[in-house]
C-alpha cells in the first residue's frame, strides 16, 4: 500500500514534467493547426542552454530557465519566418517539414557539442518525507512550475490584448484580418511562445534526464498523447491528460512492468477516443 | 496503339523502365549489390502500399513501418525457429517453444500470418478509428503514438522478440526452405522479390483505377460530399488500411530472406518517419513516385550513411525540407505535372490553330 502511495506521488511530478513538455506542442496545434513534430528539438536545446548556462559559465538557474525559454523562442521565430509560415494550413508539409528539422536540429547540435550526454546537477536539492514517502523538493518545484506555467498561459490568453487578438483569429482568421489585427504577428508570436514553452520544459527536465542530441523524440510521443487525450485547443485539458496518463501508469506500475502499463493506458486511449473524438476535456463550441 | 502508347502519363514509362533496370540488376553486379538491391525492392513494395494509403486515400500514416516490422517478424521468428528453440529464447530463459510461436513453425502458415496479422490490426485500429469522428490529424497522431508504443513493446519483451538485438539465426531456417525441391540461392530470393513487387504494382495499379480507387479518391477531396451520395467511407477507408497493410506485412515478409535480420530499425517511428520521406521525395499520388523515392533513398542511405556518417542524417533534412518547399509534388509528381501542363498547352494551340 505505502508503495502504492509513493507511487502515486511520483507520479504527481511525473504528471507535471508531462505536462510542462507538452503545453508548448498543445498552444501551437490548438491555435496554429501546426503539428509541431520539432517540439522535441525545442526540449533539447531548451536543455542543452540550460547545460551550457549552469555548468560552463555558472548562471544561477532562475536565470537560466528564462535563458532557455528566450533562446527557444528566439528559435521559434526564425523557424517560424523561414519555413512554417510557407506551410500554413498543409497538414502533410508542416508534417514533413518538421519531420526533417527532426533529423536537422540534433546533428547540428552533435556536431557542435559530440554526441556524449551533457550533466547538470540538480539544483534545487533535499527532500521531504512524510513517514515513509519521501518526495524529492524538486519535483515540487516541477508542479510549481507547472502551475505558473499554466497560469501565465490563462493570462495571457485570456487577460491581454495579444490573447483576445489570438482567441479572435482561431475563430475567424478572414474576419480579424478584416478589423485590422496583424495576424502574421500573432502567428509567430504564439509559435515563439509555443517553443520558448518548450524550451523552458527542456531546462527544467535536463536536471533529471539524460541530456543528448536525440532525446527530444522521447518526449513528443508522450507529448502527443497528451494532446491526444486532452484534446487539441484546451490547455486545462492538457493539464489533465498528463496527470491521467502519469497517474494511471503509476498506478498501474506497481503491479505490472511500466511498458505494459504504457500500453494498456494507449489501448484504453484508443477506446476513448472513439467515443469523445475531440478529447476528454475539449471545448464544446470548437470553431 | 501509337497514339495510346502517347497518351499515358510519364510516370508509367518511368516505372516500366526502372523495373527493367531491376530486373538486369543481379547479372551485372555482386552478391553485395544483389542483396542490397533486393532489400530495396521490399522497401519499394513498401512505399507502394504507403502510396496507395497516403497519396490515393489521404490517410497518412505516421507509424507505418509497424506492419511492414510486424510480418517481417512473424516470418523472421519462423525462420528462427525452424532449428530448434532460437538463441535469443534461450537467452531469454525459455526451454521449450511459446505456445503462441508453435504455428509458426509450419512455414506456409508464418507467411499467411505475416500477411494476416498485419491485417487484422490495421482493422482493429481502423474499426475505432475511422467510424468515430476523429479529424484528419489525430488519425497521424495515434499511429505515431502507436508505432512508438510497438517499438517499446519489442525492445522490452527481449524472450519473445530478440529486444533490441533484433532476431539472429534466421539464416539456417532460409536454408531449408525449397523451391522445385532446389534450395533458394540470393538471385532467387531477389528474382522472388522482383516478381512479387510486379505483382504488387500491377495489383496497386488496378486497385487505384478501379471503383474503389475512384471512392477512395473522392473521399479524400470530399469526404461530405460521398456522405451525401450515400457512401460509408469508414467502410472504404477500413478496407483500404487492411489492404495496405497486409502488402505491407508481405513486403516485412519478403525482406527477411535479403537481411537474415531485422531488428527495431525496421519496426518504429524513425522507419516510418523514413517511409514518409521516400514518398515525399519521390512524389504521392502517382505509384512511380513512391517506387523511385524509395529506390533513390534508399541507395543514397547505403552509399552515403557509410562515408558521412551521422552528416548524412543532416543532408537528409536538409534536402527534405527543400523538397517540401520547392517540390511539393515531389520529383516525379512535378515531372508529370510539367507533361500534363505541355499537353494543355498543346491541344490548346491546336484548337485556337483549328479555330482559326
Amino acid at each position: 500500500m505505502e508503495l502504492f502511495i509513493s507511487q502515486l506521488v511520483n507520479g504527481v511530478g511525473a504528471s507535471a514534467r508531462l505536462f510542462l513538455v507538452a503545453i508548448g506542442l498543445v498552444i501551437i496545434f490548438g491555435m496554429l493547426d501546426v503539428v509541431n513534430m520539432a517540439h522535441g528539438e525545442f526540449i533539447m536545446l531548451g536543455a542543452y542552454c540550460a547545460c551550457i548556462c549552469v555548468t560552463k559559465w555558472h548562471i544561477p538557474f532562475g536565470i537560466t530557465l528564462l535563458i532557455s525559454f528566450l533562446f527557444a523562442g528566439v528559435m521559434g521565430v526564425l523557424l517560424e519566418r523561414l519555413l512554417i509560415r510557407k506551410l500554413y494550413g498543409k497538414v502533410a508539409e508542416t508534417l514533413l517539414a518538421t519531420f526533417a528539422l527532426t533529423y536537422v536540429f540534433p546533428e547540428i547540435i552533435r556536431g557542435i557539442f559530440g554526441p556524449e550526454n551533457q550533466n547538470m546537477e540538480v539544483p534545487i536539492k533535499g527532500s521531504l518525507s512524510f513517514g515513509k514517502i519521501t518526495v524529492p523538493n524538486y519535483n515540487l518545484f516541477l508542479v510549481g512550475m507547472a502551475f505558473l506555467a499554466l497560469g501565465v498561459t490563462m493570462l495571457l490568453f485570456y487577460r491581454t490584448k495579444f490573447g483576445m487578438q489570438l482567441r479572435a483569429i482561431t475563430q475567424n482568421r478572414q474576419m480579424s484580418q478584416c478589423l485590422g489585427i496583424n495576424s502574421g504577428r500573432i502567428d509567430k508570436l504564439t509559435f515563439a511562445y509555443g517553443c520558448g514553452l518548450g524550451g523552458l520544459a527542456g531546462a527544467l527536465v535536463a536536471p533529471v534526464a539524460s541530456v543528448t542530441p536525440d532525446m527530444g523524440t522521447e518526449y513528443v510521443v508522450d507529448s502527443f498523447l497528451v494532446v491526444i487525450l486532452g484534446g487539441l485547443n484546451s490547455v486545462m485539458g492538457s493539464l489533465f491528460g498528463s496527470v491521467v496518463i502519469e497517474e494511471s501508469i503509476a498506478a498501474m506500475s506497481t503491479g505490472m512492468s511500466l511498458v505494459t502499463a504504457k500500453l494498456l493506458v494507449f489501448l484504453v486511449l484508443i477506446l476513448l477516443i472513439r467515443f469523445r473524438p475531440q478529447g476528454l476535456f475539449a471545448p464544446k463550441d470548437r470553431r | 496503339m501509337v497514339k495510346r502508347l502517347k497518351s499515358y502519363s510519364a510516370d508509367k514509362y518511368i516505372a516500366v523502365a526502372a523495373l527493367v533496370v531491376l530486373a538486369f540488376v543481379p547479372m551485372f553486379s555482386g552478391l553485395y549489390m544483389v542483396k542490397l538491391m533486393g532489400k530495396i525492392l521490399t522497401f519499394m513494395m513498401l512505399a507502394l502500399a504507403l502510396d496507395v494509403l497516403w497519396g490515393y486515400g489521404g490517410l497518412m500514416n505516421l507509424g507505418f513501418a509497424v506492419f511492414f516490422g510486424i510480418g517481417g517478424y512473424v516470418f523472421g521468428i519462423s525462420m528462427a525457429c525452424q532449428e530448434g528453440l532460437p538463441a535469443f529464447m534461450k537467452a531469454g530463459g525459455m526451454t521449450e517453444l511459446p505456445v503462441i510461436y508453435q504455428p509458426l513453425t509450419s512455414v506456409p502458415l508464418a507467411l499467411f500470418l505475416a500477411v494476416l496479422l498485419p491485417c487484422m490490426v490495421a482493422l482493429f485500429l481502423g474499426c475505432f478509428i475511422f467510424t468515430s469522428k476523429i479529424k484528419g490529424v489525430f488519425y497521424n497522431l495515434i499511429t505515431l503514438a502507436f508505432a512508438a508504443l510497438f517499438e517499446l513493446f519489442i525492445t522490452t519483451n527481449q524472450a519473445f522478440t530478440g529486444g533490441s538485438s533484433g532476431i539472429n539465426g534466421i539464416a539456417k531456417g532460409l536454408k531449408k526452405l525449397t523451391l522445385f525441391g532446389r534450395p533458394i540461392s540470393i538471385v532467387g530470393w531477389y528474382y522472388l522479390a522482383f516478381a512479387a513487387l510486379v505483382l504488387v504494382y500491377l495489383f496497386c495499379l488496378y486497385l487505384t483505377e478501379c471503383r474503389f480507387g475512384k471512392v477512395i479518391k473522392s473521399i479524400r477531396d470530399n469526404e461530405a460530399r460521398l456522405q451525401f451520395l450515400g457512401y460509408n467511407p469508414a467502410i472504404f477507408k477500413i478496407t483500404l488500411f487492411c489492404i495496405t497493410s497486409a502488402i505491407a506485412g508481405f513486403a516485412g515478409a519478403m525482406y527477411i530472406p535479403m537481411t537474415s535480420f531485422i531488428s527495431i530499425e525496421n519496426v518504429g517511428v524513425s522507419f516510418s518517419t523514413m517511409l514518409l520521406i521516400w514518398l515525399a521525395v519521390g512524389g504521392r499520388g502517382n505509384l512511380t513516385g513512391a517506387m523511385l523515392g524509395a529506390l533513390a533513398v534508399s541507395l543514397l542511405q547505403s552509399r552515403l550513411s557509410s562515408i558521412l556518417g551521422n552528416v548524412w542524417h543532416l543532408i537528409l533534412g536538409v534536402v527534405l525540407i527543400l523538397v517540401v518547399l520547392a517540390l511539393p509534388n515531389g520529383l516525379i509528381g512535378t515531372i508529370v505535372e510539367r507533361q500534363y501542363d505541355s499537353r494543355i498547352t498543346k491541344m490548346r494551340s491546336q484548337t485556337e490553330g483549328e479555330e482559326v
